[in-house]
């Protein structure tokens, strides 16, 4: 791969652009649907990690709309500047304790929010200043007064270059104040809100500016202490143009106090957007399917082709959404990412001599289980119906199936009549029966491939999605096959490493990161050893429920519930047909599909298994010997597989 | 910048060969393995008392038996244990974080020579036997602050940082995962060349591969030299503007957290620390290979 494609087809993550975007952010579908420039509420964005989330905040920040790199600039782009700021938890949490009351850190961090977003919002002068925005240049900037500053303190600079810097150098003494506070006096600080209320009354003095408004995106707010989000309820709660504080996280936080006795409230105080649900599941494939292909015109160095262009632009949102439009990108993407129907993969899989000799090994297995003179061959001849005989050991297997009929049945599919094939067996067995035939290919099975495999194993993440698609075009490199269009093995192949590297990934995330990891571990092997039953009678499980146990889920699991949700290792769906029995509505908690791969299990939503509250704690913070046993009683009923299962 | 700390490296076979001076105090943590075992039980007449030191990251609270202060008075509490002794700081058993109070303290109280010991392993316990992955660590609390080592990643002044890396891959994932900031940083990510024992230096280059073909830099020291790792944080700190600020990561062999310890307390203005506090494993390590003396002075 050259260089300038390693750049971008590595790039999944949106902290490995820089902060000025412009021309590599794609406007997404939901993007005029958000309101963002045009409503005058706050906003709570919530998402995932990979939904497109800070890409979408460095948008909006004033780096990006005012870039250099952007040819025209309306005037009334100033009436919204976007100021992204992601608070660094690790600094924000030394803010607590260590000796002062509470009371006086809530100044402190009201005075250090101030001190770094009038930095932020002279920063974004200079940047306006440096762009084609007319109303105001440089000249404009060197010009600027800040009548209201020496106010706070007359060692305030009164212009914004030097009151950038004198604030800077504020910043770093806070900085090493905040490191050493018992060997350092406590530094003057600006005041809190305040202060920036000032400055931006006196930036609206400004000729050009009068209309300017500062909306202000903090990121990461789910990780700040418990006194810092009720500091930034409150800003929110109170934030009226031209300054808007907005507040995004992974999830909503949950925490709606203030530092006073109001409370904010959705709806009536802010705009909650959740960017996991603002697609439709068809806004969501050509969306993703949009911005692989766009990000493949650059790495060729096409960064004006039609395709990027129409992409950057907002006003294509319609457009974008016409059949003929999405057909034509389907169209380009499915020729990269083919994909097999089901039919043609079997026959593939009945011309590997290796799966023929593993399928003979099963009907063989089968047939001795029964009382039948039926043989291996009766059933091998019928190759010509791959789909139809590679689903015959379950059926096999199953005490209510006679060979005979089964044979007969076989080859009533075979002359195309009407049988038990048709109406059943082959849609509810042949998913699960090539998993297991691909079994000793080490997760490398073909069924992993395409790209509607790829939107659903990606499942709402983009990320996730793009990964696919780059190890795919790795791993085609590596071989040195077609990139035009990568094979169905190359596109499984991908798949498995993906899948084992996001694995290995749940460790970083956060604090419960390795139990997260090894519930994972146990939950998809729970899947794989389930799926590779003989009689494969429940075939295709992948989600769970948790329906009945002595006790209702203690507060720990409950914790561990939402953090596995927060980073999509599950997630989960209201269950309407069932009441539980622990009281609560039931609900399905799915694993994630993009780790099938890895368990070689099914990345469809088909069929769960019950478990109880005392089996989801063994899940979850059980020790070895107690999964074992879980695992063993779950899989009592179906036989295990001959290998033993690895486990962990 | 000529350096001004001494590192004079003794490196024995066993306990018995190791000389302290006389009225030494000995400052510990929990011990998880069988070096730390070893060194605990270790008989040396010249050291009258060992003191376990734990640092509570959550309340950022430091303790000594039953006596808690906040870390930022961790030399308050030091100051009676300390005087007219010789100080060894156990390191094979204390924690990033606990080793860098008490440097800290340590300057602080105006001492300035000390000794650091520090037990190799024969090997790291694997995940399974013949994984690639190691089981070294128990739970990931997330990076949390160390008082005197507090530094804001969002600022623009903090113009650099070093990550010294060790077997888990996942540490440097979280890092740069929960701080994206960082990847705008000038990053250096540090290796331990030469490792404790031949091929080891694979464990750790092998798992972070996928960073090496980024646009950070890439170093090495040796493994079991803080004097080494001292020298490399020293570059970067020549490297950056004279009032930017780095930071490092200490979450490699401990003889880099050795050089973390007392860098960062010795440059305590213009460098800060992201450090995890990870939970260590029980049985992370088995049996005991060299024995180290580290015999430390700051000019």
């Amino acid at each position: 791969m050259l260089n300038s494609e390693n750049n971008i087809l590595s790039k999944t993550r949106a902290e490995e652009h820089a902060a000025d975007v412009w021309g590599e952010f794609y406007i997404p579908p939901y993007y005029n649907r958000l309101s963002l420039k045009t409503s005058t509420k706050p906003v709570y964005i919530v998402g995932k990690r990979g939904c497109g989330k800070t890409m979408l905040l460095k948008y909006l920040d004033f780096h990006t709309a005012f870039s250099v790199k952007r040819n025209t600039i309306l005037d009334d782009e100033v009436s919204h500047i976007g100021i992204y700021w992601r608070v660094d938890t690790q600094f924000c949490n030394a803010l607590n304790r260590r000796g002062l009351e509470e009371t006086e850190w809530i100044n402190i961090f009201e005075s250090y929010f101030a001190l770094v977003i009038s930095i932020e919002i002279i920063r974004s002068l200079k940047c306006i200043a440096k762009s084609r925005f007319k109303p105001f240049g440089a000249k404009q900037l060197d010009e600027m007064h800040l009548p209201s500053m020496p106010d706070f303190d007359p060692d305030y600079p009164n212009t914004p270059v030097a009151l950038e810097a004198y604030l800077e150098s504020k910043r770093k003494r806070f900085s090493t104040w905040m490191s050493n506070i018992s060997l350092m006096d406590k530094p003057v600080l600006p005041a809190g809100k305040s202060f920036l209320d000032s400055l931006i009354e006196d930036i609206r003095q400004t000729e050009g500016l009068e209309a300017s408004s500062f909306f202000i995106y903090i990121d990461e707010v789910e990780n700040l202490v418990a006194y810092q989000r009720k500091v930034l309820n409150s800003f929110l709660k109170h934030s009226q143009k031209p300054l808007i504080i907005n507040l995004a996280s992974k999830q909503f936080s949950g925490e709606t106090e203030t530092t006073g006795t109001e409370s904010i409230n959705a709806s009536h105080d802010f705009e909650l957007r959740n960017l996991d649900s603002e697609m439709s599941d068809l806004e969501r494939k050509t969306f993703f399917a949009e911005v692989f292909l766009a990000n493949f015109d650059l790495s060729k160095g096409k960064y004006e082709s039609d395709l990027v262009e129409t992409l950057r632009d907002a006003t294509n949102i319609d457009l974008r959404a016409t059949e003929s439009y999405r057909n034509k990108i389907f169209s380009e993407i499915k020729e990269f990412f083919p994909a097999k129907a089901h039919k043609e993969l079997s026959a593939d899989a009945l011309n590997e001599p290796r799966i023929v000799k593993i399928l003979s090994g099963k009907i063989a297995k089968a047939l001795a289980s029964q009382k039948t003179s039926l043989v291996v061959d009766d059933f091998l001849k019928f190759s010509s119906a791959p789909e139809a005989l590679i689903v015959v050991p379950p059926l096999l297997h199953r005490r209510g199936n006679n060979p005979v009929r089964v044979l007969e049945e076989l080859k009533k599919y075979n002359d195309n009549e009407d049988s038990k094939f048709k109406s059943g067996w082959i849609d509810n067995n042949l998913f699960g029966c090539l998993l297991e035939l691909y079994r000793p290919y080490g997760g490398i099975c073909p069924i992993y491939s395409g790209f509607e495999a790829f939107c659903t194993m990606a499942n709402n993440n983009l990320r996730h999605f793009l990964m696919l698609c780059y190890k795919s075009l790795e791993v085609a490199d590596l071989l040195e096959v077609s990139k035009d269009s990568i094979p169905v093995e190359v596109q499984a192949r991908s798949t498995f490493e993906a899948a084992e590297r996001l694995i290995l990934e749940i460790t970083s995330i956060g604090a419960a990161g390795e139990r997260l990891r090894i519930f994972v571990l146990r939950l998809g092997n729970i899947f794989r050893t389930l799926q590779s039953a003989p009689t494969m009678s429940e075939s295709e499980q992948n989600q769970f429920t948790i329906n009945s146990g002595d006790r209702s889920l203690n507060e720990d699991e409950l914790k561990f519930i939402l953090e596995a949700k927060k980073h999509a290792v599950l997630s989960e769906e209201q269950e309407t047909k069932t009441k539980g029995k622990i009281g609560n509505d039931l609900v399905d908690y799915q694993l994630n599909p993009i780790y099938s791969a890895y368990f070689q299990i099914s990345y469809r939503k088909k069929r769960k298994i019950e478990l109880s509250v005392e089996d989801f704690s063994t899940l979850s913070f059980g020790n070895e010997n107690q999964y074992r046993e879980l695992l063993a009683r779950l899989s009592k009923h179906q036989n295990l597989p001959t290998q033993q299962q690895e486990l962990w | 910048m000529a350096s001004n700390v001494v590192f004079h490296n003794e490196v024995k076979s066993s306990s018995q060969d190791l000389e302290f001076g006389c009225n030494s105090i000995l400052f510990h943590g929990e011990s998880v393995d069988d070096r730390g075992r070893s060194v605990l039980t270790m008989e040396n007449k010249n050291i009258e008392t060992k003191i376990k030191l734990l640092y509570d990251y959550e309340k950022l609270l430091v303790k000594i038996n039953d006596e808690e202060v906040n870390a930022d008075k961790c030399a308050d509490l030091l100051a009676k244990y300390v005087k007219d002794k010789n100080i060894i700081l156990e390191a094979t058993t204390l924690g990033f974080a606990e080793l860098f109070l008490i440097v800290h303290s340590l300057l602080q109280l105006d001492i300035k020579s000390f000794a650091i010991t520090y037990v190799e392993p024969r090997a790291y316990t694997r995940k399974k036997s013949n994984a690639d992955e190691f089981a070294l660590s128990e739970i990931n609390s997330g990076y949390k602050p160390i008082p005197n080592g507090i530094v804001d990643l969002a600022g623009e002044d903090v113009e650099a940082g070093v990550f010294f890396l060790g077997f888990e891959a996942n540490r440097l994932d979280s890092a740069l995962e929960e701080h994206q900031m960082i990847a705008s940083k000038e990053i250096k990510l540090v290796f331990g060349v030469p490792a404790f024992q031949p091929g080891w230096e694979l464990n750790s280059i092998v798992p972070h591969l996928q960073y090496i073909k980024t646009t950070y830099s890439v170093a090495y020291c040796a493994a079991n030299d803080p004097g080494s790792a001292y020298e490399c944080l020293e570059e970067t700190l020549e490297s950056i503007h004279p009032e930017n600020k780095m930071f490092v990561a200490p979450i490699g062999t401990k003889p880099c957290s050795i050089a973390t310890a007392i860098f960062a307390s010795i440059h305590s203005g213009r460098v800060g620390l992201l450090y995890d506090h990870r939970l260590k494993k029980l049985k992370r390590s088995n049996d005991t290979s060299v024995w180290h003396k580290y015999s430390v002075s700051i000019n």
